[in-house]
């Protein structure tokens, strides 16, 4: 990476992040979605994880928040392009030297950190709740490495598809296509065909069941409708590793696809 | 009547588009359940949450984003039409498509049996105009307030999807009942999904007016978030 576009990577980075940690209103789907999730580890709720060792406990309790907080995070963050189109900011950054891959990816470091931070305070809020529960602290770090493994992945694959695909898509269109896919992935594939239970799903059944050994999760389910095959293998420390390396790979391969859109643009103008 | 012409000029074709994927999506999910052994339960159950709730949905992220952004704000402003009857206009408009998807669902699900409401006829309408009034009335509001579209649909997405998931809790719970936007699919009996329906549309009332009322202060329409 040659000094110039690091310079640019992050000076995007820097002011994404500013400009939307400081707009509150940003936070409040965000803050909702993850904060329901405390429902499940209040009162009577919290008894659930008594028979579960920690891991399972971290494991369990973070994939609860994949079938939610991606989508709001998701949508909040699926004008960040586009906007920049209709407020005709893009003109004037198409004339700066600086190349398009950094401003992808400038923006999706910026806002992702910016829009992660306040589901990041909620779920630790909920595994220091566990913690207490279960008396024992190791909860809380062991947690830390949950919303690595578990939310994060399945966090950048949302950015990345909501920060690209308004591009070609008209808003609205992108958000029910986007909300129905996440429902889809999350559907018990007993019932209905879905990819829930294989390695390409980017719910985090496979860390979450793999890694952690946690429940709720459908991956690598036996009587599911659709046999998968070698794409859904018993989850295990290796099939969940392999499983976030896939869900970060098409989210890289979806961000690299925007910083072609925006070059063809590029070259179109000049 | 012009002025509707002109509107959905703006608006374009591509808003019948949206409902369209919905339908699409609905389709396609109801073919994906057809494997399994409890199939007509799930196709019953998937259909009608789409009624009730997908289709609403629909409406009320294609409303967000049509009332949501005006380039020209500040020449409406200057006009003696006032912006408000804009505003409400452009709202009918963009829910046209997904209320002629939606009566055209009911009577499909009338017609081949798959009806779960307790009403019927005119009144079982009711299955999705009440959550789609509501839904849109809170989105505009949200809309107006926060003044960005987008946040507003997230919340509403939230909101829907918070009630999927705790869609026992909503049931069960005696005062969150009147506002559980599944009513129909979890099959509340007559008196309790009566009364939902009602509270819902008064809820909406209530919101358009608040809406409404937001509206008379221009220092709320300029500049976006």
């Amino acid at each position: 990476m040659s000094v110039s576009t690091r310079v640019a990577l992050l000076g995007v980075t820097r002011y994404e992040f500013f400009m939307q940690a400081r707009r509150w209103i940003v936070w409040l789907p965000i803050l909702a979605s993850a904060a329901l999730m405390l429902t499940f580890v209040s009162g009577d709720r919290v008894n659930y994880y008594s028979a579960f060792t920690p891991a399972e406990t971290v494991g369990t309790f973070a994939l609860l928040f994949n079938f939610l907080t991606p989508l709001a995070c998701g949508l909040v963050v699926a004008d960040r392009l586009a906007r920049d189109r209709r407020s005709h900011v893009d003109d004037l950054l198409q004339s700066l030297p600086s190349s398009a891959r950094p401003r992808i990816y400038g923006k999706a470091l910026g806002a992702g950190v910016a829009t992660i931070l306040p589901w990041f305070l909620i779920e630790m809020l909920g595994f220091s709740l566990l913690a207490s529960a279960k008396h024992n602290s190791g909860v809380f770090f062991l947690g830390m490495g949950a919303f690595l493994a578990i939310n994060l992945p399945a966090f950048i694959f949302t950015l990345a598809l909501s920060l690209v695909l308004p591009l070609l898509l008209w808003l609205p269109l992108y958000q029910i296509a986007f909300v129905a896919f996440w429902f889809w992935a999350g559907l018990d594939p007993s019932r209905i065909v879905s990819i829930s239970s294989s390695v390409v799903s980017p719910t985090g059944g496979y860390a979450a069941a793999g890694l952690f050994n946690g429940q709720g999760g459908y991956a690598g389910l036996a009587n599911a409708l659709l046999r998968l095959g070698p794409l859904a293998p018993p989850p295990s420390l290796g099939s969940g590793i392999v499983s976030i390396f896939i869900i970060l790979a098409i989210a890289v391969g979806v961000l690299e696809v925007g910083v072609s859109f925006l070059r063809a643009g590029q070259r179109q103008a000049s | 009547m012009r002025l509707f012409r002109w509107e959905w000029r703006l608006l374009g074709w591509r808003i019948i588009g949206v409902p369209c994927l919905m339908i699409v999506a609905l389709t396609s999910l109801t073919l994906l359940g057809q494997a399994g052994s409890s199939a007509s339960t799930i196709t019953t159950a998937l259909l009608t949450v789409g009624l009730e709730v997908a289709l609403p949905l629909t409406a009320a992220l294609v409303a967000a984003t049509a009332v949501g952004y005006d380039p020209a704000v500040e020449l409406q402003l200057s006009l003696p039409v006032s912006y408000r009857a804009t505003f409400f206009r452009r709202l009918i408009l963009s829910c046209v498509p997904t209320a002629i998807t939606a009566i055209l669902m009911t009577l499909v699900l009338i017609a081949t049996g798959q009806w779960l409401a307790p009403a019927s006829g005119l009144l079982g309408h009711l299955v999705w105009l009440a959550p789609l009034t509501w839904l849109i009335a809170l989105v505009c509001l949200l809309t107006v307030m926060l003044r960005s579209a987008v946040i507003a649909s997230a919340l509403i997405v939230v909101l829907a999807g918070a009630q999927a998931l705790l869609y026992d809790l909503f049931a069960y719970t005696v005062w969150l009942r009147p506002i559980d936007l599944f009513a129909t699919t979890v099959r509340f009996a007559a008196p309790v999904w009566w009364m939902n329906r009602v509270v819902l549309l008064v809820l909406a009332a209530l919101t358009f007016l608040l809406t409404g009322a937001l509206l008379r202060y221009p220092a709320r329409l300029l500049g976006d978030e």
